[in-house]
């Protein structure tokens, strides 16, 4: 169990969502589909977190969306990175590498240290 | 409930709605691929999404605010926080109950005199109608004139005349009883459009001279006097000994301009008499415009018809017909009073709501850091603000709520301090109506009250209250301080206006009106024409005068028509001098007529200045001539001796000339305001009386019963009203004035309470954040006296800025009340003064406590701090 129902930091899905759009335009139902099989489906990301944090960020300037027809030939919205959201995703991917391997070092030390 | 903003473009909407579709309609082909049922697949697509509301809603958040939602949460929130502090809401909402609860009582009896609907179907459109001359735009209305104006206008639907209630004895129906009597025209019932409850209305037939009595009574008169028998209808009552015919029963409640008319009865004037010859201008005329007809039209209409009248007949020259509309004449006279009232009302309201504004932005400043740290933490301004607005609002509605109880009972003193007419009868009652404007009055204050604090958080850069330690910078000062002076500025306004209404009342109580009013009992009996002709008048009040001279602790006695001064107000009537040419009736001057019984002048000690006045010897003279006042002698006889000249005086069939006999000082008639008027004196044995008893006496209450009595061994059917001395009589003749001081003044002291709580509020304030400051000067030898006065000092600063405001706002405002005074100008220097003195001096208690507490600081506790 346990793990599945972590609930994503505030901030960190902001993260995965630029991070998943730095490849591609995406809409809604695909970002949270390449989140869930890219964390080898341990990370699920709840829709109701999902369509606000993606508003939010629309309204942020770090992504734009438009309307576009799937490859199955059905109208949805794409969501893409715009010049602000790119810079903002390589700065954030930054800044949580360097938090996740301060925490990793200090957990290592604890866990060797005992 | 789905809530749509006008501000989210319905595009926006159906957006968000197909990218919700797009996304369920993906998971359950997912699901589906998974192996899951169709149906099972759509509901758990569903169940995972949440409702598509919900998804659609929290899009909205992000977009605009879940308005109602958060302010809901806040006022939970800051529910709670003003039940931790329930010192400070107890404060804020017993504020607010005074200032709402005031403002909603006066508001209804407004809403009840001056914006109700009359009671009468579309009363919007009745109009008196007088016969208005240059020098009497209220007169009254000759019959000829209203028959024409009948025949001949174009714009009123009907045209109706009455006479003014008069008073009749009812005999017949249980003891005998003094009722007021309204005579009233064939048209009056149909014009008002009020139908009977029993039976039916005056119609033309009971209308013509000489028809059978008959009477339509009020409903409480019913009530009262035939337990509400419906067999009271072809009942004949004695009306002044005439038997009078019951026809119908008004509704309750129905009445025509006065409230104590308990019966109406037909005019019957003659139609086809020749008014115009024997010239009186006698009855009233009410009418009612066409529907849609605007009031300009129907004045230009009428003033048409009036000039054409003026061109065809002598009598109608300079004369014009004046229209004005029921409701204005109905509240004429209470509708200063009621809106200086409702102005004084309001500005203690703006006062109460500076004064929590003062309250919230200190407690706005206590929270300064928490607020910081939520700004800080994502938290938007908007959102702080709107919390301030939320909490404010909470205060007001629980302020609302309690002001409606205030209103209630305020409004139950106030019917009961009310004089009689004013306000009795009146239905004051809190409906729905008052209720809605009590919830928009709140909802105002709400928003004006905590406008002072949201500004504050709303500019305040947060890194500097991050920053500052707890207390400094944080009370803002400035605007505190403005928020003060523009109270005391209020107050200051409020306090002028309502000293000046108290001055006119003692102005008018004290006043002297050319006669001894001390010590004077008065009373009005009422002697039915139909038993008592003239001759039989005379004799009685003659043998009345001579034995109440008689009773023990009487110094003497006199009989008129009427109080002087305070009685009802009377209409010129046109005299001759014998000695000038002849001219039309219409040229001839006019002079205010009192008929009077011997022993008047002197028992209400009227000096008589010339000759001499009446004399029971002048009852058997036929021609016992006049007594003018010395204004009659100012205006029409400057330069010669009036006892040498004869008089004509048009008031009856018969006028002989009759010498002038005697000149007496000036008495004011029917107006306590007015400069007294030429006045012309006849004799009792010439006009009937109806009198009014004067008795000159050092023990008014054991005089009174003796009269009484005295009156009543010679005729046991005689009904004695207002049995009281003059000076009571005054005061009950002042009560709405009295009424109007007395309120404006309670609401001048409220609002002087409240602005001195303010000053307090904010100078204690100040002296706990100098704290620090003041323990380090006592510390270092500063002299307490002097850490008193510098608090003080600023304490009175405010209040001088505020007083120097508030005077000048006085004088700009207050002479556009100028009207009401009486015997002091609205730019009084002593009331100012006074007025100034009684701030100064509360002013200076509400600095003070403060500034002893600053002077108290224990040097080290202080120090220790922070």
């Amino acid at each position: 169990m346990g793990i599945r129902q972590i609930d994503l930091l505030q901030g960190t899905l902001d993260l995965l969502i630029l991070k998943s759009l730095s490849t591609g335009a995406n809409h809604g139902y695909g970002i949270a589909t390449r989140i869930h099989q890219l964390s080898d489906d341990v990370l699920k990301v709840e829709e109701g977190s999902l369509y606000p944090a993606l508003y939010r960020m629309e309204e942020q300037g770090l992504i734009d969306s438009e309307w576009s027809v799937t490859e199955n030939n059905r109208k949805a919205k794409f969501y893409k990175l715009t010049r602000k959201g790119r810079s903002a995703a390589q700065a954030e991917v930054d800044g949580w590498l360097r938090l996740s391997s301060a925490v990793t070092k200090v957990l290592r030390a604890i866990e060797q240290g005992a | 409930m789905k809530i749509r903003w006008p501000f989210i473009s319905h595009k926006r909407d159906q957006d968000m709605s197909d990218e919700m579709a797009f996304h369920i309609e993906s998971k359950t082909r997912e699901l589906v691929g998974a192996g899951m049922s169709e149906t099972d697949a759509r509901l758990e697509a569903r169940r995972r999404f949440g409702s598509v509301l919900k998804q659609k809603e929290a899009g909205h958040e992000i977009r605009t605010g879940r308005f109602f939602e958060d302010v809901l949460r806040d006022a939970r929130h800051m529910g709670r926080g003003l039940r931790r502090s329930p010192g400070f809401t107890l404060a804020v909402v017993l504020t607010l109950a005074l200032g709402i609860g005031a403002n909603t009582a006066i508001f209804s009896i407004v809403d009840q005199l001056l914006l109700r609907p009359l009671p009468y179907p579309e009363g919007e459109n009745l109009v008196m109608v007088y016969e208005a001359q240059s020098s009497n735009s209220h007169n009254s209305v000759s019959p000829a004139t209203w028959l024409d104006w009948q025949r001949d206008n174009h714009t009123l639907e009907r045209v109706a005349a009455w006479a003014s209630g008069r008073a009749a004895t009812l005999t017949g129906a249980g003891e005998a009883a003094r009722l007021g009597v309204q005579p009233i025209s064939a048209e009056f019932f149909p014009l008002l459009r009020v139908a009977p409850m029993l039976g039916r209305i005056i119609n033309q037939d009971d209308d013509r001279p000489n028809a059978p009595p008959v009477a339509v009574i009020g409903h409480h008169l019913w009530q009262t006097r035939f337990g509400g028998d419906r067999n009271v209808l072809g009942r004949f009552i004695q009306l002044d000994d005439t038997a009078t015919q019951v026809v119908g029963v008004m509704p309750p409640g129905f009445r025509f301009v006065f409230h104590d008319i308990d019966v109406w009865v037909p005019l019957q004037l003659d139609r086809n008499a020749p008014w115009r010859v024997t010239g009186g201008r006698f009855i009233n005329v009410v009418a009612r415009v066409k529907t849609g007809t605007p009031l300009v039209t129907a004045r230009a209409d009428m003033e048409q018809v009036a000039r054409r009248l003026a061109s065809l007949h002598e009598f109608n020259k300079n004369s014009t017909a004046r229209l004005v509309p029921l409701r204005e004449e109905l509240t004429g006279q209470v509708q200063a009073s009621l809106i200086v009232l409702y102005v004084a009302v309001g500005v203690l309201l703006a006062i109460a709501c500076f004064n929590i504004a003062n309250l919230l932005i200190a407690r706005a400043a206590s929270r300064r850091q928490e607020i910081a740290i939520r700004t800080s933490l994502g938290a938007e301004r908007g959102a702080i603000v709107r919390q301030l607005l939320v909490e404010s609002m909470l205060l007001a509605l629980a302020g609302g709520t309690l002001g409606i109880v205030l209103a209630r009972s305020s409004l139950d003193a106030l019917v009961a301090f009310a004089p009689p007419g004013l306000l009795r009868g009146q239905e004051l009652t809190i409906d729905a109506r008052v209720l809605l404007y009590v919830a928009g009055l709140s909802v105002l204050t709400g928003l004006v009250a905590g406008l002072a604090p949201s500004v504050i958080v709303a500019r305040r850069p947060i890194v500097e209250s991050l920053h500052a330690s707890s207390s400094r910078v944080t009370h803002s000062p400035r605007i505190r301080q403005l928020l003060v002076v523009g109270q005391v500025a209020m107050t200051v306004v409020l306090l002028c206006g309502a000293a000046l209404l108290v001055r006119t009342v003692t102005a008018l109580t004290s006043a002297n009106h050319g006669f001894d009013q001390h010590g004077l009992l008065t009373m009005q009996v009422s002697l039915p024409g139909t038993r008592y002709p003239i001759e039989r008048q005379v004799a009685f009040q003659q043998e009345l005068l001579t034995t109440i001279r008689e009773l023990p602790g009487v110094d003497s006695a006199g009989a008129a028509s009427g109080l002087p001064v305070i009685g009802a107000p009377r209409a010129g009537t046109r005299f001759h001098r014998y000695s000038t040419p002849i001219v039309p009736p219409t040229q001839m001057s006019s002079a205010t007529i009192r008929v009077v019984a011997p022993g008047y002048f002197r028992t209400l000690r009227i000096p008589v200045l010339r000759g001499r006045e009446f004399t029971h010897a002048d009852d058997a003279n036929p021609t016992p001539g006049f007594i003018v006042n010395q204004a009659f002698v100012d205006r029409y006889l400057p330069n010669v001796d009036p006892l040498r000249e004869s008089l004509m005086v048009r008031m009856r069939d018969e006028n002989p000339y009759a010498p002038i006999i005697g000149v007496v000082g000036n008495v004011g008639e029917g107006s306590m305001r007015g400069a007294p008027r030429p006045t012309i004196f006849y004799s009792h044995s010439q006009l009937p009386l109806g009198p009014t008893l004067f008795v000159r006496t050092d023990r008014p209450v054991a005089t009174a019963e003796a009269v009484t009595s005295a009156i009543h061994r010679m005729d046991p059917n005689l009904v004695i009203r207002n049995v009281r001395t003059f000076e009571e009589a005054v005061a009950e003749s002042l009560a709405q004035e009295r009424l109007t001081a007395l309120v404006t003044g309670a609401f001048a002291v409220s609002g002087l309470l409240l602005a001195s709580l303010g000053l307090y509020a904010l100078l204690a304030f100040m002296v706990s954040e100098r704290t620090r400051e003041i323990g380090l000067r006592i510390a270092l030898g500063a002299n307490g006296r002097e850490l008193t006065w510098s608090v003080v000092k600023d304490g009175l600063r405010l209040v001088s800025i505020g007083a120097v405001a508030g005077v000048a706002l006085s004088l700009a405002v207050l002479p556009l009340f100028g009207t009401l005074l009486f015997g002091v100008t609205p730019t009084d220097t002593t009331t100012y003064a006074v007025v100034l003195g009684l701030l100064s001096a509360v002013a200076g208690l509400a600095s003070y406590v403060p500034a002893r507490r600053a002077a108290r600081v224990e040097p080290l506790t202080a120090l220790r701090q922070d």
